[in-house]
């Protein structure tokens, strides 16, 4: 990452965040911070707010209040894809591919923005955009080795199993080169298995240097691997700090024992 | 008359064929039907008429009618389109049919309501294969549709921006979240989609003539054909044009040439109740 930051310092902020649909507050003046280099998870009962606020943060709905501050840059009013230029990108709650792509041409979507975009130098192939595409090809190729798709590269990446699905958004989504990471319950429908695999793939990605916001039921997982968490309920901030803290946080356990299932 | 028929099938099948591209490209990346594409059909050939009116070389008039239908289709995209993402379907549905009209009759008034021939520098040379006499201008008609599938294809598997088009016919919204200008996706897909509409109504023009209202019924065979294919899908909608100008051709050469749209039709009624999504669709999931 070629940015010089403190690891103290805050990658995201979000101030005064608003937003309804209708009468209802989805998202009702929220403020916190997601430091660099944290794993920062976003707990909180359905209908909380948490994917209304990541919607939010990348730019597919605009709040009716408050901002939202990107390394120092306010992005509350930049369009999605400049969003994700700035280093934002995400993950969706229900897998979203490209049904008629393979894995490959999938996180190859994800380095367009490096190399796409102008027809005529790809037309002649310049030198520079030849150079561009080889470097996208490399990025492409050690992403895939990352996440541990690259022996299935060719494959249509709609047909892979559910854990690896997830793993090919991540791919795709780590091929825009982020600073911060989106992860909308991740594991949520994984087995067991698949998601201790998937929370140690959270891991090194956060080893590389990119900070992740993460959304998640699995308490465990909130647990074990995030730093810092924020809760939210009713699209308000109900308690904010470690997990240790969290964990024993009166706000937090009122919110979850009135519900019918202590975690889900 | 056999091999008369399938020629002649196969060059009307050409021009739905490139008709049928620029329906389908739309609708893969916005949803919805561009009733005013026949109106870039009709736009691309005024142009290329009005260049050889003012002395234009014939290739740079066909050219120049290209890009000129090129940018009629970028220019309805960005004025009206683009100012209705958010609005229902149907509002893109009418604002496309108001385009439609609003085109024909600025044509009117520009260039008047007689039907006049575009020159082609074929049309009065013929082939003489075995027997039969094969009018040149259809040879270049044919030829110039197979180049354009052929660079339409390369376009869309082999380069990175037609990864991104087809990545936004999958999921635009993804599309966008991982960087990608949706936009201008939209504005290139029109542009190139419009581009070969405009060729199509060029190279109609010496054969069926130029005037106000050609794109209408081109148009609609166009859609038809897009239909046929499966909506969305471009070779589909290549093959199934060509099918379609085919099996017209036959209609009208041993049934009566009175009743070849009405068998074109009965065609598209049974596909439409046999293979909904046409005959090389997909059966598309809508996303929750």
């Amino acid at each position: 990452m070629s940015i010089d930051l403190h690891n103290d310092s805050a990658i995201l902020t979000i101030q005064n965040l608003s937003k309804s649909f209708g009468g209802v507050k989805a998202v009702n003046n929220l403020s916190f911070s997601v430091l660099q280099n944290n794993i920062h998870a976003i707990i909180g009962p359905n209908g909380a707010g948490k994917s209304t606020l990541f919607n939010l943060i990348t730019g597919v709905i605009k709040p009716d209040m408050g901002n939202v501050q990107f390394l120092h840059q306010d992005i509350t009013s930049l369009r999605p894809d400049k969003i994700a230029q700035h280093g934002v990108s995400r993950t969706f709650q229900n897998i979203r591919l490209f049904p008629d792509m393979t894995v490959f041409e999938t996180v190859l979507i994800g380095t367009y923005q490096f190399t796409g975009g102008n027809l005529l130098p790809a037309f002649f192939r310049t030198k520079t955009f030849r150079n561009k595409e080889s470097e996208a090809k490399e990025r492409i190729e050690e992403t895939l080795k990352f996440v541990g798709l690259w022996d299935v590269r060719n494959e249509y990446a709609a047909q892979l199993s559910y854990g690896n699905q997830r793993r090919v958004e991540i791919a795709r989504a780590l091929a825009t080169n982020p600073h911060l990471l989106l992860l909308d319950e991740p594991t949520a429908g994984m087995n067991q298995k698949e998601t201790q695999e998937l929370m140690s793939l959270f891991s090194e990605v956060n080893q590389q240097g990119i900070t992740i916001l993460i959304i998640a039921h699995d308490m465990h997982l909130v647990y074990s691997l995030s730093n810092q968490i924020t809760v939210i309920n009713f699209g308000e901030k109900l308690a904010e700090g470690p997990p240790e803290v969290i964990q024993n946080h009166p706000a937090v356990l009122e919110a979850y024992m009135g519900r019918a299932e202590t975690h889900a | 008359m056999f091999v008369d028929q399938l020629i002649n099938g196969i060059v009307l099948g050409s021009i739905y064929a490139l008709m049928a591209i620029g329906y389908t490209m739309v609708w893969n990346v916005l949803r919805f039907i561009n009733f005013a594409h026949g109106e870039v059909y009709m736009g691309g050939a005024f142009v290329s008429l009005y260049l050889l009116l003012l002395d234009t070389p014939i290739w740079l008039a066909y050219l120049g009618g290209v890009c000129a239908g090129a940018f009629l289709g970028y220019l309805m995209e960005k004025v009206v389109y683009m100012r209705m993402r958010k609005a229902p379907k149907l509002n893109l549905l009418i604002a496309a049919i108001g385009i439609s009209i609003v085109l024909q009759n600025v044509a009117q008034y520009i260039w008047g309501a007689t039907p006049e021939r575009l020159n082609s520098p074929f049309l009065s040379k013929n082939f003489t294969i075995a027997d039969m006499e094969i009018n040149q201008h259809y040879v270049f008609i044919i030829i110039l549709t197979i180049l354009v599938m052929i660079v339409l294809e390369l376009f869309m598997n082999r380069t990175l921006m037609g990864k991104a088009v087809q990545a936004a016919s999958q999921d635009i919204n993804a599309t966008q979240l991982m960087g990608i200008n949706a936009n201008k996706i939209i504005s290139i897909t029109f542009a190139i989609g419009s581009a070969v509409g405009a060729l199509a109504g060029i190279l109609v023009g010496p054969v069926f003539l130029v005037y106000p209202t050609m794109g209408v019924f081109a148009g609609l065979k166009g859609f038809t054909a897009s239909v046929m294919g499966g909506m969305g899908n471009i070779p589909g909608a290549m093959i199934a044009g060509l099918l379609l100008g085919i099996i017209e051709s036959f209609a009208a050469g041993f049934i009566s040439s009175g009743y070849r749209d009405a068998v074109a039709m009965v065609i598209l009624l049974f596909i439409l109740l046999v293979r909904p999504q046409g005959i090389f669709g997909k059966i598309i999931q809508q996303k929750v």
